[in-house]
This record gives C-alpha cells, structure tokens and sequence, in this order.
C-alpha cells in the first residue's frame, strides 16, 4: 500500500523523539526526530495511506517536538545572561 | 516576573509554554477561517502550519546564531572551541522573531510547492493568526524579563525582581506588554479584514508593513542594546526596513484576493463533491 511505509517511519520516529526527551543533549535529536516524523506522516496522507500507523505517527511526531522543543526555547535576549557565563567560560 | 515554572518536577520555561500556546491558537484560528471560506481544506491549512513551524524553528534559531558572530565569537579561541560554545547557544535558548517569520514562509512554501496548494490563498488565511501568535510570544519575553524596555519611572513601569535576563530592581517601560497589544490589534484588525475581504488587497503586503513599522517604532523603547546596532539603528530597525519594503512589493505587486463570494464558495463545495 502506498504510504505504508512512510507511515512506519513516521511512527518509529515519533516514539523515539518522546523517549529522547528525557536523555539531556538528546532532546536536540529528539526534536529533528519529531520534525521528520511530522513530514513522514503528512507525505503518507498524501500519498494516501489514512490508517491509525499514519496518525499515530502524526501525533507522537507533534507531541514529541513540542516536548523536546520547549525544553531549548529561549527568547534572543535571554542569551544576555549567557553572555556573561561565557565570559568567565573555561574550555 | 514568572521566568520559570515547575512541571512534574521539570523546570520549564514560560517563554517557550507561551511561544507554544501562541503557535496552539494560531492553528485553531486558521483552521477556523478556512473553515468559514471553504476554498483551502482544513487539512492542507494544519499541515502546511507544521511546515511552517518546522521552518519558524529552524529560522529563528539560525538568526539567532547569525547575529550571535559579533557578540559571540571569541577571536583569542580556536574554532573548535568557538563552535562547542555555539553548541551551547544552540541548546540553551535564542530565538529571533524575524528568523521564523522567513522561516516559516519557506517552510509554508515548500509544503504549498511539493504538494501543489495555491500558495498565496493559503498563506492569506494564515496572516490574520500571526499577530496572535507574536502577541502570547511577547507576554512570554514579559514573564521571561527578556526584550525589556528602556529605564522609565512612570505610570505602568515594571521593576523586575528575579529575571534572568532585564536588570533586577530598576523600573522599566513594559515594552513587551505594549507590542503584545499591538499584536493583539493587528490580530483584530486583520481578521475583520479577512472576513469581509475589504478593502481587497494583500494581506500578507499589508501585515508585513504594518508590523514593520510598529516594530521600528518600538525598538526606539527597547533596553537591551546588546543585540547590536549599525548607524544608529538596531539589527531589528534594518531588518524591518527591508520588511517594510518586502510589503510594499506584496502591496503593489501582489494579486488580488481570490473572490471569497458566496457564488465562489458554493462553487468550491461543489467541485469537492
């Protein structure tokens, strides 16, 4: 069936875009993870495949970039205090 | 004022629970006004905004980066070690509200060209929600003490008490309460626009003017200069020249609305059947 297997993809991308969400530095993996999950589950739908695999994906894909996102959304100026940590940064 | 909350044990930020909320709203808004037209399906509308978010993402935190190379380039350090901090910058926060404007443009893009969607009716139906979205981004930089205002010691001045980013226990003017109002006008303003279809022309032209000029206005207000300036005016005043000017081409180049006539939309309906 067309789609199917973008579908799989999808899901298997969204589950593990949920579990990265608790391994620190992972949450950035996380959140490329759920963005292809996203874009693997819409290609599907429009391929034609609407079965539960394909929402699934969807929907753990949605949840899983919010999660993970919103654990390194900052605003610009946030990066203000930053600035003076790195100052005093040893590499 | 409210930096940071607790949930189940996790400290998360407001600013990113209100970005978040924003893109929430703006989804059900859109897809509300597709609903109401009935020319581009609700579907396309939700997937073309995840497109769009994906690229907001992306272009947000590459501007961010971007303008970071002045402030955030240490030239006594090796490039290596210039790069592992950048990887910090990428993970603990930074984003620039210009970046994912054209961000997520380009992502609404690439969905409506792959997919073959009218690309200018689908992003018409989305403009009304920007300012939404910006507006709940903005009462999060509030709770967050970031994009604060210059000193001011009046009527409505905010002193901030444990922010991480405005300076603790000096007044300031709520800028960011005052764009989110803006916003929140913008918001009101373009969605009778929208649904009246008067007077007909480009929304998309018309917001990006509009915005570019209330945001020129407003960073005259702002505080944090370490964003950088060049002759005088904020890295944000030049890009919103060139905004002013992408609008003013929208403005005078841009197609018209599609006809939203009741005629029109009965006709849509009946070639979906």
């Amino acid at each position: 069936m067309p789609g199917k297997n973008l579908a799989i993809g999808s899901l298997v991308c969204g589950i593990l875009s949920l579990v990265l969400m608790f391994f620190g530095y992972g949450a950035l993996v996380g959140l490329i993870l759920g963005i292809v999950a996203i874009i693997l589950a819409v290609n599907a739908k429009k391929q034609g495949y609407t079965e539960g695999m394909q929402k699934a994906g969807l929907v753990l894909g949605i949840i899983g970039t919010i999660l993970c996102g919103i654990t390194f959304v900052a605003c610009a100026l946030c990066v203000g205090a930053l600035g003076a940590a790195a100052s005093s940064m040893t590499y | 004022m409210l930096p940071f909350i607790d949930i189940f044990g996790k400290t998360v930020p407001m600013y990113a629970v209100m970005a978040f909320a924003g893109a929430a709203a703006l989804c059900l808004w859109s897809v509300m006004l597709a609903k109401k037209r009935g020319v581009i399906s609700c579907e396309d509308i939700f997937y073309m905004l995840l497109y769009a978010g994906i690229g907001c993402l992306i272009g947000a935190k590459a501007l961010y980066l971007i303008i970071s190379v002045d402030v955030y380039w240490f030239t006594d350090k090796s490039f290596a070690d210039n790069m592992r901090y950048w990887l910090t910058l990428l993970m603990s926060g930074g984003l620039v509200f210009y970046g994912g404007l054209i961000g997520a443009f380009l992502g609404a893009l690439r969905y409506c060209t792959h997919f073959k969607i009218p690309a200018y009716e689908a992003i018409e139906t989305v403009i009304p929600g920007v300012p939404l979205f910006h507006a709940f981004g903005r009462i999060g930089c509030f709770l967050a003490g970031c994009c604060y205002g210059m000193e001011y010691d009046g009527v409505f001045s905010v002193t901030f008490e444990n922010s991480p980013a405005a300076p603790n226990g000096v007044p300031l003017l709520p800028i960011q309460l005052i764009e989110a109002f803006g916003n929140f006008l913008l918001f009101v303003i373009f969605t009778l626009l929208f649904l009246r279809n008067f007077p007909r022309l480009s929304l998309s032209g018309l917001y990006l003017c509009c915005y570019a000029v209330m945001r020129f206005v407003l960073e005259f207000f702002r505080g944090d200069i370490i964003r950088g300036k060049a002759l005088g005016l904020s890295t944000s005043q030049w890009i919103s020249i060139a905004v002013f000017a992408a609008g003013v081409i929208l403005l005078a180049v841009g197609k018209k609305p599609y006809n939203c006539t009741k005629k029109a939309r009965i006709n849509n309906k009946n070639s979906e059947k």
